[in-house]
């Protein structure tokens, strides 16, 4: 499986499962611009890609400012002339039992992990329908079939981001555009070293392993590879077998 | 080189996806049993995955509704190539059984699909699971259909439910075996015009006009290729897929995803 001369855009890629994402394509031979809203972050990422013999490109991004995007995507085709990939994979999550969520918490969450993947699915749209061809990947969560306790803002963005996925591909498939998403596990990482894994005890575990943000990219590289070509509107759970509600 | 030195048995395997299937495990490395009841075209198919290089194939005679045969297919696997890696339950289809209403389904035709698609998929994961689960690794790919998603335009409902069990099945069998270090998952097709029979129900049984309007609902605007729908049953098989256990891919174009 091979992503050589491809071009990536992965936001939220200065650390974990979207860095991952990006080095994972780097080392299958695809240049990667990769946008962070902590642009060290994404610096750092994109000056790994280098090392991994790729070009990249470090963009400053907040997936919230439909400027951010545009001005993102203008930098991509200047340096690169085209977008092949791109992932929506920049979100957040935040803590809250629902009786006790403040409505802002919700508003924020729904803004940065749906409305941001709206956003960035639309900018790269637009670029891969004067293409004639793209793959759109969106990083949703298992927490979007099973829900998840205490985060009822994150488990209904990653919902949304199905439906979202499945649109878009209704939408662009004439244009020769997949959208697929992934719908990861509990994968350690910055984001949920704060997190157990409390939907499944270690003993409970189907795989007897925890999810690594690499079992994810590998997952982002095939939908992205021309091998998936005839695979559109649909999720791929990565889990370990703590979902299968894609079966 | 992701199926490097690996054991493959492969059901159905005189068939066009079968057939997909062995060339993709062997330009990558893999040795290949392919099992399937048509001796004949068995052997074009071994001869031709034998001429690309790579691994090698073998044959064996196997009718997957028949233990005996199934326990005979994996322990020939195991004495050709000294182990079995990856099971792909291929062997299937509606045994050109007529698609007719509820009340008029023959009973011995329900039993002749089901059997052929659910019992051999049973019998043969049954076959390879000791062997895997002594080896403390293994990777189950079974083939599930769109028209379990959606019901059977073109399919008849023996086939509709035996491809729905085996997503039962698949999710099962993962959660029992994933201790062990097994993945099992499926993958569900759209329509692949993969042998004679499916172009056959194509192009004859349906107008051009029939053709048009259905392709008109996929969003990609085609059919697939068995070598799509093989690529994806060789990620599945290979190590880049080692956290995903007990889900059912669809491969359709996008017209349908559960």
């Amino acid at each position: 499986m091979t992503l050589s001369g491809k071009v990536a855009v992965v936001t939220g890629g200065g650390r974990g499962i979207g860095k991952a994402i990006c080095l994972i394509f780097a080392k299958k031979g695809a240049d990667v611009a990769v946008a962070d809203i902590d642009s060290a972050a994404a610096g750092k990422t994109a000056e790994e890609v280098t090392v991994l013999g790729r070009h990249s490109l470090s963009l400053e991004m907040d997936v919230t400012r439909e400027e951010a995007i545009h001005s993102a995507v203008e930098k991509v085709i200047k340096e690169f002339g085209r977008i092949d990939i791109w992932v929506n994979n920049a979100g957040i999550g935040s803590r809250a039992m629902l009786h006790e969520m403040n409505p802002a918490n919700w508003d924020r969450v729904l803004n940065v992990n749906l409305r941001g993947a709206f956003l960035g699915t639309q900018a790269a749209a637009r670029v891969m329908m004067r293409q004639k061809h793209g793959r759109i990947i969106n990083m949703s969560s298992r927490a979007a079939k099973g829900g998840s306790y205490g985060h009822c803002s994150y488990a209904s963005s990653k919902a949304g981001m199905i439906a979202l996925t499945k649109s878009a591909a209704r939408e662009l498939g004439a244009y020769n555009i997949t959208v697929n998403a992934i719908m990861p596990g509990f994968i350690a990482t910055d984001l949920t070293k704060n997190l157990s894994d409390n939907i499944t005890q270690p003993e409970q575990r189907v795989l007897q392993r925890p999810g690594r943000p690499e079992d994810v990219a590998y997952a982002a590289a095939f939908l992205a590879s021309d091998e998936a070509e005839w695979i559109t509107g649909t999720s791929i759970e990565v889990t370990g077998g703590t979902g299968m509600f894609s079966g | 080189m992701r199926f490097n030195g690996k054991s493959i048995v492969i059901t159905g395997g005189a068939g066009g996806l079968g057939r997909a299937f062995a060339l993709g495990f062997a330009q990558e490395g893999g040795n290949i049993l392919i099992a399937d009841i048509n001796e004949e075209r068995l052997a074009q198919n071994a001869s031709e995955i034998n001429a690309v290089g790579g691994g090698r194939c073998e044959t064996a005679i196997c009718d997957v509704t028949q233990p005996q045969e199934v326990e005979a297919t994996i322990s020939r696997s195991i004495a050709c190539f000294g182990s079995i890696d990856i099971l792909i339950n291929n062997a299937g289809g509606s045994l050109g059984v007529p698609k007719v209403p509820i009340d008029q389904v023959d009973e011995q035709d329900w039993d002749r699909v089901v059997n052929l698609n659910l019992k051999g998929t049973f019998l043969c994961t049954r076959a390879a699971a000791g062997h895997m689960k002594k080896a403390g690794r293994g990777k189950i790919v079974n083939l599930s259909s769109i028209t379990a998603r959606v019901g059977g335009q073109l399919t008849p409902v023996h086939y509709v439910s035996a491809k729905g069990a085996i997503i039962a099945f698949t999710r099962h069998v993962a959660q029992e075996l994933g201790p062990h270090g097994i993945n099992v998952n499926a993958v569900a097709p759209g329509i692949v015009l993969s042998g004679e029979r499916l172009e056959k129900m194509w192009y004859e049984r349906k107008t051009e006009q029939e053709r048009s309007d259905y392709l008109k609902q996929v969003p990609l605007r085609r059919l697939g290729s068995p070598e799509e729908i093989a690529q994806a049953v060789l990620y599945l098989s290979s190590p880049a897929a080692d956290l995903i256990t007990g889900v059912t891919l669809d491969i359709n174009g996008g017209l349908f995803s559960a």
